[in-house]
């Protein structure tokens, strides 16, 4: 099915009036999750690149809350590590886009910002990571410009020309590019960090000949907090090789679910756009949990998970009594400095919560992960910090 | 004397200069084949002889056909179903279609073979759709749509619709769902709405959700949104122009396949066979808004014109290249009428509460006697005129279906950024300029960078006539720095010269039909690695927006890490991958990383393209 491509005229969520929104109270955490499925074999597949001194593969080191600096020269120590970058990552917000003309595209009402989740890199570093075809737009990105994915233009609109006024002014759109080239995220922006960003996740990708974890994990250990644990990805093991790689990019996320402004509060909550909310947001009845609040396009799915849970006889492994929510519109953690939290979106929802707080050691009947899984989910029971009550949405079924 | 040119290439030209069209600089070369080729000497006489006929006939005289065909018509909707074909007003379209029509049963018997080349032929639909659609003034036809594989839950989709058009840009689609859905009150109706003239745009259509989750996802919310102060040919890209005739699908002939005359819906028609990709411009004409299953860019399109006014009769959109694949669409015409009028409000667009301005200012008295208008406007008619919100002049003209703008700014300034890969072109007396084909959001663009002066030129016009308007500018465009430094790189330019001058270049021996080198960069960094991309693109569309890119470095020792799914190739022995999301195969040759990107073509002719280099 084809969202065609509307040339003529504005976009929908551009001048939609609202407003604030009360934020649904739940449990806190599911940001600081990133998932932990034990990584596969990399040679485990014919089909998957090996690497090797001629044809190196990528590798990402993260870890909850950011590496600490020093992470990356720790890194190139490594044996096998060609070369390694450190990358950036948090959410500016958009006041205003236009055209190349300078013609208005967005300007979202009330005060509300659109967020824009960004990567600040090091051009020549990065460049490496990039396929061949698209280094020189990445190596002569300059400060005042970005790049946007592809996925990315097509929520704006327009392409490489075009302006956004994001916190700390306007910047031009020097090109666009693929996806994979960036790397997920929204845009591309030159380190260092705008001076309106309050934090950021700190993260780095190598090129690597072989995947040396265990010596990787050995260099970091000095830097580390005690008790922070650091998740290392190789190859193809995920489809982008970025933080908190277990759930989907926030532009996926916008692309399947639609996309929003809001205006963030102080208390680390959102007011969403109310119109959005209102033709998005919906309460339904699902089996097995009390009435529920998401996004409609999840309940289809919610719906075929837990009747089948009903189904097979296990109704018991879901506690109607231990639901703590799913739309909830709120940065990861109440951080305002942080990502937004998918809650935020109504595509991810919290079951028997008490008995499986974040961070503790998962206590979810095992059977319920893989029916949820099968229905597309994806469980933070797994992730670098649990968060076991977590499932979000992850694919369609 | 041996031509220059083949026959192939000469043959969509011809028509361009008999028209006085041609570009000046390709001109004698077309000449020169004509007068040495026996066979497009032929077929320029005969071309000449049915131009000037058609032309030089009074509306009225031109032989009426139409009469004919419409008894038969009535004759044949009593048995066959309701196709009203419309009455006087298709006498003008007629006259310039018979002249087609009477031309391939001509050229056919004149060039003295059984079967002259298709190609040959082609290039005269394309000639013959570009007169219709610049002698059109109005049109309105209904439409049966069959849409199938949308969603599994209803496979199958039925639909009327309705385009009206009145020249120069009044146009109106509407398009009512009529499709049996298992829960009409839970699945979105695709009912849309699309009203355009010279001062707004509106579209009303269902707010879409994501498929996988329909109907739960479904709002049952429509969304309106509205454009004021609308530039002229704002947004020209999206309208339903080739729903009425096809000037952009058949743009060049190289790409479509002429199949020969059919009847079709009681009707005479010429039978055209082109993918996907090359007629996007007429599905997506049905498609402003909305919900609707998407294509490939190889299926295969069916489409039949009639031979009468090449109107579309009918178009189908098949799976795969076959055609035997399943029908997944299908258009067919039940009507089509040239009105004298519109009912009252017919092109009113509604202003909606979400809306955004141009940025236009219609001049009360539209002044094209401006010193920066251009002297040649190929028969077009000077249509609005006005200022921009930036302080820029849009100066904007129109016959018929084929419209120009010029926009025109006051710029000292070379574009900043990474170089446009625009083609540079050497105009007749103006300098040089930059030229870029149709793609999914703009038609043929010229760009010229003149002392203090930016003009900028857009149209649907042919290339060769688009270069010869802005050849008649007031304005010398100045080439663009043939070098910018950029963050530490030196991006450069190149021409044919300094692409022969790289040991580590080479070029495809072959390229699929109708593309050509038009613009190569090599971008060196401070330690003097060097990458070269070529760009091969088509004259007049490339809906892709890229064409055919190679990228080729000595300074890459491998292929760089991805995360993408990637298919194994072997190119001339040598392991390679292929990545379907960017439509690029890529390898390491002797030390020397290339690659060929070509998101349009596919695996198949990418890798052909590759296998091609030397």
């Amino acid at each position: 099915m084809k969202r065609v491509a509307r040339r003529v005229l504005p976009n929908a969520a551009a001048a939609l009036a609202g407003l604030l929104v009360g934020a649904v109270v739940m449990l806190a955490g599911e940001g600081l999750t990133l998932p932990a499925f034990d990584p596969p074999d990399p040679d485990s597949s014919s089909e998957r690149p090996r690497a090797s001194a001629t044809a190196p593969a990528a590798l990402l080191a993260w870890a909850v809350g950011g590496l600490p600096k020093g992470s990356e020269a720790a890194i190139e120590k490594v044996p096998g590590v060609l070369n390694a970058t450190t990358v950036e990552a948090g959410l500016d917000w958009m006041r205003e886009s236009r055209t190349v003309e300078g013609d208005l595209l967005q300007r979202p009402r009330g005060g509300r910002l659109v967020p824009i989740e960004a990567a600040l890199i090091e051009p020549r570093e990065y460049a490496q990571l990039v396929p061949v075809s698209e280094r020189q737009l990445v190596l002569s990105l300059r400060r005042d410009e970005l790049l946007m994915a592809a996925t990315e233009a097509r929520l704006r609109g327009a392409g490489g020309g075009m302006r956004m006024r994001l916190g700390d002014g306007w910047m031009g759109a020097a090109g666009v590019v693929s996806d994979a080239a960036a790397n997920g995220y929204e845009v591309l922006m030159r380190r260092p960090a705008p001076p309106s960003w309050r934090g950021s996740d700190r993260f780095v990708l190598a090129l690597v000949s072989r995947c040396s974890r265990a010596a990787i994990m050995e260099r970091l250990k000095p830097l580390l907090e005690p008790g922070v644990s650091v998740r290392i990805r190789c190859g193809r093991e995920q489809p982008f090789l970025r933080y908190g790689d277990s759930v989907l990019p926030q532009l996926l996320i916008k692309e399947a679910f639609g996309e929003f402004s809001a205006r963030p509060l102080p208390d680390g909550t959102i007011a969403i756009d109310p119109a959005w909310r209102r033709r998005r947001i919906v309460t339904a009845k699902v089996p097995l949990l009390p009435d529920v609040t998401c996004h409609r396009a999840l309940l289809p799915q919610l719906r075929g998970a837990l009747g089948e849970l009903e189904a097979r006889g296990l109704s018991h492994v879901v506690d109607p009594a231990q639901y703590a929510g799913c739309f909830a519109p709120r940065f990861i953690g109440r951080d305002p400095d942080g990502r937004l939290s998918h809650h935020s979106w109504g595509i991810a929802l919290d079951v028997n919560a008490l008995e499986n707080t974040f961070g503790s050691k998962p206590d979810q009947d095992q059977r319920l992960v893989a029916v949820m899984e099968g229905w597309g989910f994806t469980w933070g029971g797994g992730w670098l910090v649990p968060d076991p009550m977590h499932f979000e949405w992850l694919r369609w079924p | 004397m041996k031509p220059e040119l083949d026959c192939r290439a000469a043959s969509e030209d011809i028509s361009s200069l008999l028209d006085g069209e041609l570009d000046r600089a390709r001109a004698p070369a077309v000449r020169t084949h004509v007068e040495a080729c026996p066979k497009c000497a032929q077929q320029s006489r005969t071309l000449d002889e049915v131009r000037r006929a058609v032309r030089t006939q009074p509306v009225g005289e031109v032989p009426d056909v139409t009469a004919a065909v419409m008894r038969k018509v009535q004759g044949q909707r009593r048995q066959r179903g309701p196709l009203h074909g419309g009455v006087g007003g298709l006498l003008r379209v007629a006259g310039v279609a018979a002249a087609v029509a009477a031309l391939l049963l001509a050229s056919s018997s004149l060039i003295g073979t059984r079967r002259p080349p298709a190609s040959a032929r082609a290039s005269e639909v394309t000639s013959g759709v570009r007169d219709a659609a610049r002698m059109l003034d109005s049109y309105r036809a209904r439409y049966e749509i069959v849409e199938r594989g949308w969603h599994e839950a209803v496979p199958v989709r039925r639909f009327d619709a309705e385009v009206s058009f009145s020249a120069p840009e009044s146009f109106r689609l509407t398009i009512r769902d009529n499709t049996s859905y298992p829960d009409p009150s839970r699945w979105p109706s695709n009912d849309v709405d699309l009203i355009v003239n010279a001062r707004r745009s509106w579209i009303r259509e269902p707010q879409v959700c994501p498929e996988a989750s329909l109907p739960a996802c479904w709002t049952g919310a429509t969304e309106e949104r509205t454009v004021v102060a609308r530039r002229p040919f704002d947004g020209a890209a999206g309208l339903p122009s080739d729903l009425i005739v096809p000037l952009e699908t058949l743009s060049t002939s190289d790409l479509f396949e002429l199949l020969g005359r059919e009847q079709m819906l009681g009707r005479s028609a010429l039978h055209v066979a082109l993918p996907h990709r090359q007629a996007v411009p007429l599905i997506s004409a049905l498609q402003q808004g909305g919900s609707w299953r998407e294509f490939s860019p190889f299926d295969r399109v069916d489409l039949w014109l009639d031979s009468e006014t090449l109107f579309p009769l009918r178009f189908d959109v098949r799976r795969g290249r076959s055609a035997a694949g399943q029908v997944l669409m299908s258009a067919r015409a039940t009507s089509f009428s040239q009105p004298q009028d519109f009912a009252p409000g017919t092109f009113r667009a509604p202003i909606a509460a979400l809306q955004r301005s141009g940025g236009f200012e219609q001049d009360a008295k539209g002044s094209f006697d401006d010193a920066r208008s251009p002297e040649f406007t190929a028969g077009l008619r000077p249509y609005r005129a006005g200022s921009t919100s930036a302080g820029g002049r849009i100066l904007s003209y129109a016959r018929g279906l084929t419209w120009l703008t010029m926009a025109v700014e006051r710029s000292s300034q070379p574009p900043r950024g990474y170089p446009s890969t625009a083609e540079q072109v050497t105009l007749d007396g103006s300098g040089v300029a930059y030229y870029e084909p149709a793609s999914a959001d703009s038609r043929r663009r010229v760009d010229l960078y003149a002392s203090r002066t930016h003009a900028s030129l857009e149209s649907n016009l042919p290339r060769a006539v688009l270069l010869r308007v802005a050849s008649s500018l007031d304005l010398v465009g100045r080439p663009l720095p043939a070098g910018i430094e950029r963050s530490g790189l030196r991006v450069t330019r190149l021409g044919a010269t300094g692409l022969r001058g790289l040991a580590f270049a080479e070029s495809p021996s072959h390229l699929p039909p109708g593309y050509r080198t038009t613009s190569s960069f090599l971008v060196e960094n401070r330690r003097g690695h060097r990458t070269l991309s070529v760009y091969y693109r088509r004259a007049q569309a490339e809906y892709d927006g890229l064409g055919i890119r190679t990228t080729q470095s000595p300074s890459v020792r491998f292929l760089p890490p991805s995360f993408e799914d990637l298919r194994p190739v072997t190119v001339d022995g040598r392991s390679g991958r292929w990545s379907s999301e960017r439509g690029e195969v890529e390898w390491m040759d002797k030390g020397v990383y290339r690659s060929v990107r070509a998101p349009s073509l596919g695996r198949k002719a990418a890798v052909q393209v590759a296998r091609n280099l030397e």
